[in-house]
């Protein structure tokens, strides 16, 4: 008889998909509760970190050095997303907590970046004065743009967008101009693109299609990925129109994110599923992963490597190679790397969020446990 | 005592051992310590410890001298034994043994307190001819951005107060100048206040005074990131400068002679309104070489030709530099981030410290696609400062995140010592620089907040002859 094992395609093994994160190599301590959001800035020197104790806080990377830090949330409001913008010249990071998106200008690059930073965040200022007239702005505007009290300038936030439910997500454009932001409680208005240059929100939806858990920018196309409970739709923004609904097959998802080169996807849920979805292939997953016992949190691809990850409430990051071939006729090759093992699990939750270095097989984790992690080849 | 009878009292010794005995020659290319060119027999079960007295006691020492014993020029670790096992050797051959002087166990001497973390220290050296040595040696650069000079009794004699933000990295320049870099980009020469005449007067003067401040320095900008670390000839008046911006700096020490600079740097108030800022006059650097991909995180200069410098980066490369037309002469590309150079001169080699915990060892002579020259393996954390032994051409030391400094000769993989915190927690406690000096010891700054002395003594045990 033959052995059924012989017959399955032989998958490489870790060693030979070196490098990839293996050892916790960093600890960053200072939050007091939760940490729920971890971002680094394209140069990968500085670390961002958001928490419950209602602080945005930035490391210097290799050390765990805590440089600067803002309060940002109201009554304690905990901090639920920080991004930093891709665009380097500018050094502006984006957080929100509660129903406020703050844009700050942490005060840790050179002059000529600063200053770059101030003119972008100043320029929009009274371009809602000049382009309507105020009480249409108070009516139609989803969000108010607002100057901060003296106690947030002096912390370094130069901007407030206000809006009108708890912002749990942001995510950048790629050249650092607009942003999106999901208020999942928002119905019709869950999702909202901001325009920095113009201190200018946009709803891109009439209806609400669901509980929106996420959106994202296709890395290079204007294509809008939006997640809720159920699915994940693909919008076209220069036609107006959805393209296409992927059926992860899971009750709830928390998480998902877009190969970098556009046509696979990733999703983690709230029922222990990580699903790898090739948009070429079909809506349904092309595999089902169940790696993890506890609900996932966070998946994330690398932006230059053959590496994804998913996080999760059991306290555990679970690395993946992940190679998509250029032959449309070739499945991707998944094969799970390495178990990342050091958060504690708190009251039942893990890690919470995750993030790649942009440069390194180095990853970033935020954890219930009240730390940030930088795992290291 | 002559040979047979300390062959002979050596087998009476260890007459109850069953384990065996081999032939071995001794030999060394210290010729103060040379024993006579006779084959001997010694226990199989000897280890360096053992192998030392065996020569201790042919040379009839009055104190014994620590040996260390290479067998085709590799250090022994293990027993003898052991060693011919993993060689797949019998013990009927004869074995030729190399020994040279040791060092003892660094131990423990003293720890000066800090405010802050300690990022980076340094000390003067003096030949031991010379009549004046500065009364404080040690400087330490702490993240409360402050640049402090120790004496060996542990005050602080000046401290040097200025950058605005984490102090990453201090060297002397010559011996009454100092330079310093760090977070807020800037790199700055501060002149060392001379004591008077009488250094116990000078002394006493700051134990009931306090340290003098420094406040006035020579600034130099051009980095638009953190400067990680920097290099000073004296000779050449030359500094060379590490940027997380990914720039190697080439600077000239005379603040008078340095072009203007093009790279502002302010002062700003960190707690108060944030955009209240003045701004510093400053110099230029002679040239910013930028051709690493990511940020640079040490920089040397060549220990005999100062018109070339290396630097490393956490883009994986080493690269080399020719300082007279300011251009990159070699590129070398590692498996990992480099996060720290240092040069053993004697041997050509250039030694880097990885975020992957290990010190490799390269010779900047052979073609650049030649494979690394070693691996020094043995630290569970990046490995952020090297810094070479002033008596052992083989011999370095290294400082690593994971709480130690390591003590290594490049003849073995693994270290030949470790040092750890004298706090508490010693093993979550990251150590950030080490200096290893002829006149002090060892000396490490971390996240203990402390500069921390260890000594071991042995090469120096005996007077060496004059050179
Ligand atoms: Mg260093």
């Amino acid at each position: 008889s033959i052995d059924p094992d012989s017959l399955l395609p032989k998958l490489p093994s870790p060693q030979d998909l070196r490098p990839f994160p293996i050892k916790c190599s960093v600890t960053y301590r200072g939050h007091k509760g939760r940490v729920r959001a971890v971002s680094v800035d394209p140069s990968g020197l500085w670390l961002a970190t958001g928490g419950d104790d209602a602080t945005v806080r930035i490391w210097e990377v290799l050390t765990g050095r805590e440089i600067w830090k803002a309060s940002v949330g109201d009554d304690n409001e905990a901090v639920q997303s920080v991004e930093w913008s891709p665009a380097r010249d500018s050094g502006i990071l984006a957080a929100s907590a509660g129903e406020k998106i703050f844009l700050c200008l942490p005060p840790i690059f050179d002059d000529e970046t600063e200053v770059k930073g101030q003119e972008l965040l100043a320029a929009g200022w009274g371009y809602a004065a000049q382009h309507g007239p105020a009480e249409q702005v108070n009516k139609e505007q989803p969000c108010k743009w607002t100057k901060p009290s003296t106690n947030l300038t002096s912390q370094g936030v130069d901007v407030v967008i206000m809006c009108r439910q708890t912002v749990k997500q942001i995510a950048w454009h790629r050249r650092g101009d607009y942003f999106t932001s999901v208020s999942p409680e928002g119905a019709n208005m869950a999702v909202l693109v901001h325009q920095v240059s113009k201190h200018n929100t946009q709803s891109p939806f009439r209806k609400s299609k669901g509980i929106v858990q996420r959106a994202q920018f296709h890395p290079f196309k204007p294509i809008l990925y939006v997640a809720t409970q159920r699915y994940v739709r693909i919008y076209d923004l220069s036609t107006q129109s959805l393209t296409k609904a992927l059926q992860p097959g899971a009750r709830w998802l928390s998480s998902f994110d877009i190969h970098p080169r556009g046509d696979n996807v990733i999703t983690g849920s709230y029922d222990k599923r990580v699903t790898w979805h090739d948009l070429d292939l079909s809506t349904k997953p092309y595999r089902t992963l169940r790696y993890h016992s506890r609900a996932v949190r966070d998946v994330r691809f690398h932006s230059r490597l053959s590496l994804f990850c998913s996080a999760s409430d059991d306290g555990y990051i679970n690395v993946f190679h992940g190679t998509v071939y250029d032959d449309l006729l070739r499945n991707p090759l998944l094969v799970p790397l390495k178990v990342l093992k050091g958060h504690t699990v708190v009251q039942s939750l893990g890690v919470l969020k995750v993030e790649w270095h942009p440069k390194e097989a180095w990853l970033f984790s935020a954890g219930a446990d009240g730390t940030a992690k930088l795992w290291t080849s | 005592m002559s040979t047979a009878d300390a062959q002979a009292s050596l087998a009476s010794s260890t007459s109850d051992d069953t384990t065996g005995q081999i032939r071995i020659t001794l030999t060394t290319q210290d010729k103060s310590v040379a024993v006579p060119d006779v084959p001997l027999y010694v226990p199989l079960n000897l280890k360096r410890y053992g192998l030392s007295e065996v020569v201790n006691h042919l040379l009839a020492t009055e104190r014994p001298i620590p040996f260390d014993f290479l067998i085709n020029s590799e250090l022994l670790r293990t027993s003898l034994q052991e060693y011919i096992v993993q060689k797949g050797l019998s013990s009927e051959q004869t074995l030729t043994l190399e020994y040279t002087r040791s060092i003892l166990p660094p131990t423990f001497l003293a720890s000066y307190s800090h405010p802050d973390w300690v990022s980076s220290v340094d000390v003067v050296e003096t030949s031991p001819s010379s009549n004046t040595k500065p009364i404080a040696p040690i400087l330490s650069g702490c993240y409360d951005g402050i640049v402090r000079a120790w004496n060996l009794s542990g005050s602080v004699i000046s401290e040097f107060g200025g950058h605005t933000g984490p102090v990453k990295s201090v060297k002397w320049l010559g011996d009454n100048k100092i330079v310093s870099a760090g977070m807020d980009r800037s790199i700055r020469i501060w002149k060392v206040p001379v004591a008077g005449d009488d250094d116990q007067a000078a002394a006493e003067e700051i134990d009931s005074n306090g340290p003098q401040t420094v406040a006035s320095a020579r600034v130099f900008t051009g980095h638009k990131s953190t400067v990680e670390d920097i290099a000073v000839s004296a000779a050449t008046s030359r500094m060379l400068s590490a940027g997380a911006d990914g720039a190697v700096g080439l600077w000239t020490t005379n603040y008078r002679e340095a072009p203007p600079a093009t790279v502002s740097v302010s002062v700003r108030e960190m707690s108060g309104k944030r955009r209240k800022k003045t701004s510093v006059p400053s110099r230029g650097p002679i040239s910013m070489m930028d051709s690493h991909t990511g940020p640079v995180t040490g920089v040397i200069f060549d220990a005999r030709d100062s018109t070339v410098g290396y630097s490393v980066s956490l883009d994986h490369t080493i690269k080399t530099w020719d300082l007279v037309i300011g251009a990159l002469v070699d590129t070398r590309t590692t498996s990992f981030p480099l996060l720290s150079i240092t040069a053993l001169p004697e041997l050509s080699l250039l030694c880097c410290g990885s975020s992957a915990r290990h010190v490799t060892l390269h010779d900047p002579r052979v073609a650049a696609d030649a494979a690394t020259t070693g691996t020094l393996t043995g630290h569970t954390n990046f490995v952020v400062s090297l810094s070479r032994s002033p008596e052992s051409e083989f011999m370095l030391s290294s400082a690593s995140h994971d709480g130690t400094v390591r003590v290594w000769d490049v003849r073995a993989q693994k270290s030949l010592y470790v040092i750890s915190r004298e706090t508490k927690n010693a093993d979550k406690v990251k150590v950030f620089g080490v200096h290893w000096s002829r006149n002090v010891g060892i000396v490490s700054g971390g996240e203990d907040k402390r500069v921390q002395i260890n000594r071991g003594t042995g090469l120096d045990v005996i007077d060496k002859p004059a050179q």
